[in-house]
C-alpha cells in the first residue's frame, strides 16, 4: 500500500481533476475514468481505486466550497464599489483580490463582474 | 449598448448616494497591505518626504527608487518585493538625473544592468507634468493624471517619485482645498496604476528650528492626505558632538524621522544617512576634474561602547560603585552644580571614551538598569543627594578571550 502522501500515488491527480470537475470543464465520470487509467505500478489494486474515488469526491467538494466562498467574497467586495460606480479596471482588480485562493478562473471572475455590473444597472433602471 | 458602455455612461452621471452596509468580510480573507519598501511606501497610497533644501532629499528618493527597482536593501530598509520605479524629476535636466543615478549605482556597486528597464527617469525640462490646475472658469482640472497613470501601468511601475511635488501642479500651495485636490489627484494615480507615490516636498524657512512634518511648506492638506510622511533633516551641531562627528563632516549626515505613520507604528529611532561625494570620472579637456556628485548611503552612528571593553567597563563600574569618597556616590549627570570629579562620566573617561561617549554610556546604563539613581545621605556634607549605585546582576560579561588578553596585558 502506498502512503497517502506519496507523490507517485495515482490519487495525487485527484485535486487537479476535482478542480476541473468543479468548474465544469470535466464530468465526474470522465474524471473517475482518467484517475482509473493512471498507471500505478506497485500500488495495491484492492485499495488504491477506492482511495482515488473518495479523494476525487473530496477534491470536488473542496473546490465547490472554495468557489462558493470566492463568489461570496467577490460580491461583498464589489457591492460598495458598484454603489460608488468604480471604474471597470478597479472592479476587476478588486474581484481578483477577493478571490485570494484563485478558486475561480480569470474568465469566470470577469464574467461574474460583468453580471454584477449588469445587475447593478438593471437595479438602477 | 453593451454592459460596459452602459456602465461608463452611468459613471458619468452623478452617482446616487446610498449608505451601503459594511461588507464585513472574513478578516483572514482581506488582502494584506501591499508594502513595497519598509513601512514607508505601499502600493496605491501616497507618501510624503519633506526636507529643507540641500538636505539630500532628491538623492534619497532616487536611492529608494534604485533599492526598489533592484530589490536590494542598499539603504538597510527592507524591500518587500522588487518593482520597477519611475522618477519624475520636474526641475532638473535629464543629464543631471543621469549623473545622480550613475553616482548612486557606483556608490552601491551596482551594474547598469541592475536597473536597466526597471528604473525610468523623466525630466520636467523635457515635458512638464501637471496633475492639477485651474481652468478658465476657476475649476480644478487634471491635465496629466490619466496619462501618468497609463504610462505607469504600461511599465508595471511600483513606485512613482514626484520630485518636487510643488512642480507637479499649478494650484495655490497655501490653499487647503487646492492642495487636497492635488494630493487626491496623485492618490488617484496611485490607485489606477497600483503603484506607491512618493511626493518630495520642501519645508518652509525655519530659522534653525527643528524640522517636523508641520514644517512642510504650504497648506497642511498635503501631509494630511498622505498615509506616511517622513522628514529628512541635517545633523544638528549638538548631535554631531554627541555622535563624535567632526564639524566639517556634519553636513554630510542627515536623519530621516517618521513624521506620520497611519498604517504602521512609528520608528522610534531615526534612520541616518551619509551623503557621499562620488567622482564620475567624466573629465574633459575643459573640465579636467570632472563631476563629483552626491549619493546617499546608510550610516550607523558609532557605538559609544567602541572604546570600552567589557573588562574595562567592569573596572569602571567597580570604581563607580566605590564612589569618589567613602560613603559618597557618583552622580549620573552634571546638572545641578555637580562638581566634575563627582560625575560618573569622569571614571569612564579614564578608560578611553570621550566625554560625549561617556554621557551616552551612562544614559544607556541607566536605561538598561545597570545603574540605578537613588537618594542617599551624604556623610561629608550631611545632606540628602542623588547618586548612582551599580546593580551587579546586570554587569557586562567578559569573554574568555578578552579576560586572557587583559590578564596578559596587565
Amino acid at each position: 500500500m502506498r502512503h497517502p502522501g506519496d507523490p507517485a500515488a495515482p490519487w495525487r491527480a485527484a485535486p487537479v481533476l476535482g478542480r476541473l470537475v468543479a468548474c465544469g470543464r470535466l464530468r465526474m465520470a470522465e474524471a473517475q475514468a482518467a484517475l482509473a487509467a493512471v498507471p500505478a505500478p506497485g500500488a495495491d489494486p484492492s485499495g488504491w481505486q477506492a482511495r482515488s474515488t473518495w479523494r476525487l469526491a473530496d477534491a470536488v467538494a473542496e473546490q465547490r466550497r472554495a468557489r462558493a466562498g470566492a463568489a461570496d467574497a467577490i460580491v461583498r467586495a464589489l457591492r460598495p464599489m458598484l454603489a460608488a460606480r468604480a471604474p471597470r479596471a478597479a472592479l476587476f482588480r478588486a474581484a481578483m483580490e477577493a478571490d485570494r485562493r484563485r478558486a475561480l478562473t480569470r474568465r469566470e471572475v470577469a464574467r461574474m463582474v460583468r453580471e454584477l455590473v449588469a445587475a447593478e444597472l438593471a437595479g438602477r433602471r | 449598448m453593451g454592459v460596459w458602455e452602459a456602465w461608463e455612461a452611468a459613471r458619468s452621471d452623478p452617482p446616487a448616494l446610498a449608505a451601503v452596509p459594511a461588507p464585513l468580510p472574513d478578516p483572514a480573507g482581506i488582502p494584506p497591505r501591499e508594502w513595497l519598501y519598509g513601512t514607508r511606501l505601499v502600493r496605491r497610497f501616497v507618501s510624503v518626504l519633506a526636507a529643507p533644501g540641500g538636505a539630500g532629499k532628491s538623492a534619497l528618493a532616487l536611492a529608494q527608487a534604485v533599492a526598489l527597482a533592484t530589490g536590494r536593501p542598499i539603504l538597510n530598509e527592507r524591500v518587500h518585493h522588487a518593482a520597477p520605479a519611475w522618477v519624475l524629476n520636474l526641475e532638473d535636466p535629464l543629464d543631471e538625473l543621469n549623473r545622480r543615478l550613475a553616482a548612486c549605482l557606483r556608490l552601491h556597486g551596482l551594474p547598469d544592468d541592475a536597473v536597466r528597464d526597471r528604473l525610468f527617469l523623466h525630466s520636467g525640462r523635457q515635458r512638464r507634468v501637471c496633475l492639477a490646475a485651474l481652468d478658465a472658469r476657476g475649476m480644478v482640472v487634471h491635465p496629466d493624471r490619466d496619462a501618468v497613470a497609463a504610462a505607469a501601468r504600461a511599465r508595471q511601475v511600483g513606485l512613482i517619485v514626484v520630485d518636487p511635488f510643488v512642480k507637479s501642479h499649478a494650484l495655490d500651495e497655501n490653499s487647503n482645498p487646492h492642495m487636497d485636490a492635488a494630493a487626491t489627484a496623485w492618490a488617484e494615480v496611485a490607485e489606477a496604476a497600483g503603484a506607491a507615490v512618493l511626493l518630495v516636498h520642501h519645508v518652509r524657512k525655519l530659522g534653525g528650528a527643528a524640522v517636523d512634518v508641520e514644517a512642510a511648506r504650504g497648506a497642511k492638506a498635503l501631509t494630511d492626505a498622505a498615509r506616511a510622511a517622513a522628514v529628512l533633516s541635517a545633523m544638528a551641531p549638538e548631535e554631531a558632538e554627541r555622535l563624535g562627528v567632526a564639524p566639517a563632516e556634519r553636513w554630510r549626515h542627515v536623519r530621516l524621522d517618521d513624521a506620520k505613520a497611519n498604517m504602521a507604528p512609528r520608528a522610534e529611532a531615526a534612520q541616518w544617512f551619509r551623503l557621499e561625494s562620488i567622482p564620475l570620472g567624466n573629465a574633459t579637456a575643459l573640465y579636467p576634474a570632472g563631476d563629483t556628485v552626491a549619493a546617499v548611503a546608510a550610516w550607523t552612528p558609532p557605538s559609544p561602547f567602541a572604546d570600552l571593553s567589557a573588562a574595562d567597563a567592569n573596572r569602571a563600574l567597580d570604581q563607580i560603585a566605590a564612589g569618589p569618597a567613602p560613603g559618597v556616590r557618583f552622580a549620573a549627570t552634571r546638572q545641578g552644580g555637580v562638581a566634575a570629579e563627582r560625575w560618573a562620566g569622569t571614571v569612564l573617561m579614564r578608560f578611553g571614551p570621550t566625554e560625549a561617549a561617556a554621557t551616552r554610556i551612562l544614559g544607556a546604563w541607566l536605561r538598561n538598569g545597570l545603574l540605578e539613581e537613588t537618594d542617599y545621605r551624604d556623610p561629608v556634607h550631611r545632606k540628602t543627594r542623588r547618586g548612582v549605585r551599580v546593580v551587579d546582576a546586570r554587569r557586562p560579561t567578559v569573554s574568555a578571550a578578552e579576560g586572557a588578553r587583559d590578564g596578559a596585558g596587565g
